[in-house]
């Protein structure tokens, strides 16, 4: 095999020595967070003032994660059926169609993200009311 | 990070929530303390991206997230790994090369699982071919939820790993250890033929170390 | 005579690109005989399909291949309104174009990494995949999730653009342009790379044609076909871009290859941010259990970063496709082109051969 001397391929990676004087990029993950963007589709927000039972979500979800349950708290008196609907976080994979299809706005994606739990049961969200 | 209230936020009833901590509080030793430290700073992952969890690994491995911070590298071997990433769903084929590579894990081993699959089936809850909740074949420690997560849930999925770690709490292969029967049972009926041999885990009836 | 080991580059290893195993017969260091297995990532997509109607099966496509989920989304999109005879505005193919050239920008630099990882120079993956990550913002941005995006919609796209998107945009295309010259000096011309990369796993052309390969495989033999510019979708007939080619047909050539695409898809970044007209971006569309597909069938082919990619979609007259069948690029070149190229490769070039050929196991095994 012939041998030739190719000093640039040689001596020119060692400028990525150079980056060690920048500044790093890194996001310090708990100190510094990132902001939020808004449209992030993240976990769901459901103002029980607005809702009015209708299903629509429960329906277009083909992952069945959306049962319509009975609240807890004040509802809209014009809900129809007296349910709201809850999540089950362990099917939704945040595409968005039930916020799309909500008649009255009231199911939204807001910008949280973040839970970890060691316990499989506990991932069924009731969207806060906002 | 656990929300306890029930009509708003995840729901779980709060005597699940304690389920990990020993109602007699466990007292660590000065020595069991420092190995914990030492354990929890130092986790090495399995080099292998079993399902789509697998690019939001690299993210958070490299520069950006950086999870070198915290102690935590890639193994590629599982003779060397402390934890195990189930990253999205699991195939069946993929199902038994996890358990192969589980069992090989020498102990303390814990398991993280990734994404809505893990939890309840996500998007493939009606497919033939995947697993739809990963706790009934191996014990998983810390759920991360998100279809992909963010490389700050994951983050956050790890912490929360170190601190169990910390406060010594009975991990996953203990669970597997005591009902090795109930789990061995789930995955024969679910893998049928494909089931690993019966070798890979004689030793656990023998009691020894992994 | 020797006796072959038999061992198996499996499921579970650092160098394989994704969940798939390769079962390799050596004799010394140099390989024999190599088989590939895959199945390890199958979830029955087109049986899925079946049970959801056409708004919720959009939802589940772009999970078909991970590293690049927009070209499946445009594909499907694509082929649902040639069935149902929609037109899209024209705003909302540029903004189309903007998307997979994004996603295509990403992708390279995604691979760059593997490439970089499978012959053990650590500088290149951190620095790629951090620079990606920006270009994952910009997706955050406009479409709000990071990796999936489900926003290139039968009728056009989901929702407008944010103000001031542009601009970023912009500022993210200088930056990588300005960063293209260092990774050429780490990388590209660096004598080591080019040690390992120069005739190892030379594709042949004439074989090339004959089993249907495409992307950068082909166009690093010399053969010059592109999807965008034979056979024009979205607004890709009115842009100005190059088809780069090269004639070596080895690994360099295929990563010389994919590094000019990167400076192609700048371009075409930069003249979708000039010429973005204004207007609406989405088709109103009956409720998804009244939106009958008709009884037709059509076949729609995008470009993806790893080549051809080509959908055939029928209808039966009621709300739920009849069939899908995806047909990615990687399910040839992992099966015919691999298994030719290892016999006779060494065994630490198969990482190597894996990566440039870009192969992508969720797309093979839906």
């Amino acid at each position: 095999m012939a041998w030739n001397l190719d000093i640039k391929g040689v001596l020119h990676p060692f400028s990525a020595l150079k980056q060690g004087f920048k500044r790093p990029h890194t996001l310090n993950y708990p100190l510094e967070k990132r902001q939020d963007v808004p449209g992030y589709r993240g976990f769901h927000v459901n103002s029980l003032i607005g809702c009015v039972g209708c299903g629509n979500c429960q329906d277009i979800c083909m992952n069945e994660a959306i049962d319509m349950i009975e609240p807890l708290a004040e509802i809209n008196p014009k809900n129809a059926s007296g349910l709201v609907p809850r999540i089950d976080y362990g099917r939704c994979c945040w595409c968005g169609l039930c916020a799309d299809v909500c008649g009255p706005g009231s199911l939204r994606l807001a910008g949280d993200a973040i839970y970890v739990g060691p316990d499989a049961d506990s991932f069924l969200y009731m969207p806060r009311d906002e | 990070m656990y929300h306890k209230s029930q009509c708003e936020g995840f729901q779980c009833e709060p005597g699940l929530l304690d389920e990990g901590v020993d109602p007699e509080d466990r007292q660590l030793g000065p020595v069991e303390r420092l190995v914990a430290w030492l354990r929890q700073k130092s986790l090495f992952v399995l080099a292998y991206g079993t399902g789509c969890g697998a690019i939001e690994m690299r993210p958070l491995m490299t520069s950006r997230f950086d999870a070198e911070r915290f102690g935590i590298i890639n193994a590629p071997t599982p003779r060397q790994a402390d934890v195990l990433v189930i990253s999205g769903y699991l195939a069946l084929k993929t199902l038994k090369r996890v358990i192969r590579s589980y069992e090989q894990m020498q102990e303390p081993k814990y398991v993280i699982a990734l994404g809505s699959c893990t939890i309840n089936g996500g998007m493939y809850w009606d497919s033939y071919n995947t697993v739809k909740q990963v706790d009934r074949y191996l014990p998983v420690d810390i759920y991360v939820n998100g279809c992909m997560p963010r490389p700050e849930a994951l983050i956050e999925g790890f912490v929360a790993l170190q601190e169990r770690i910390a406060r010594g709490e009975k991990a996953g292969f203990h669970r597997y250890r005591e009902k090795i029967d109930w789990y061995k049972a789930n995955q024969r009926r679910v893998l049928g033929e494909m089931m690993p041999p019966d070798y890979t885990y004689d030793w656990y009836h023998a009691g020894g170390i992994a | 005579m020797s006796e072959t080991i038999k061992i198996f580059h499996g499921p579970q290893h650092p160098g394989v690109t994704g969940n798939m195993s390769l079962e390799l017969d050596l004799d010394g260091e140099t390989i024999v005989k190599a088989k590939t297995h895959v199945g390890y990532l199958h979830r029955g997509f087109e049986k899925l399909i079946e049970r959801r109607t056409v708004i919720q099966a959009f939802t589940i496509v772009c999970r078909i291949c991970v590293p690049e989920p927009d070209p499946n989304e445009e594909n499907f999109a694509r082929g649902v309104e040639e069935l149902l005879g929609l037109e899209i505005s024209e705003r909302a193919q540029f903004i189309r174009v903007m998307i997979l050239e994004l996603a295509r920008l990403q992708s390279h630099l995604l691979w760059l990494a593997g490439q970089g990882a499978s012959i053990g120079h650590e500088v290149v993956p951190q620095w790629a995949v951090g620079e990606r990550d920006y270009i994952l913002d910009l997706f955050e941005e406009i479409t709000g999730g990071r990796v999936y995006h489900m926003y290139i919609y039968p009728g056009g796209v989901k929702r407008d653009l944010p103000d001031g998107l542009l601009e970023r945009l912009l500022v993210l295309l200088d930056r990588l342009e300005a960063r293209l010259p260092e990774y050429d000096r780490i990388f590209f011309d660096n004598a080591g790379v080019k040690k390992r990369l120069q005739k190892v796993g030379v594709v042949d052309p004439e074989e090339a044609i004959r089993n249907g390969y495409s992307g950068p495989v082909i166009r690093a033999c010399g053969i010059d076909r592109d999807v965008r510019r034979d056979a024009p979708y979205l607004v890709y007939d009115q842009l100005a871009f190059d088809v780069p080619t090269e004639s070596d047909g080895d690994a360099y050539a295929r990563a010389l290859v994919r590094r000019a695409e990167m400076v192609q898809s700048i371009r075409l970044l930069r003249q979708v941010a000039d010429r973005l007209p204004a207007g609406e971006v989405q088709c109103k569309l009956p409720r998804h259990r009244q939106l009958k597909l008709p009884r037709a069938e059509t076949y729609v082919q995008t470009e993806s970063a790893r080549g051809a990619f080509g959908y055939f979609m029928a209808g039966d007259g009621t709300p739920y496709l009849r069939r899908l069948q995806v047909r990615g690029p990687s399910i040839v070149h992992a099966f015919t082109l691999l298994e030719d190229l290892l016999v006779g490769a060494q065994l630490s070039d198969v990482a190597l051969i894996m990566t440039s050929l870009g192969i992508c196991p969720p797309e093979i095994e839906r």
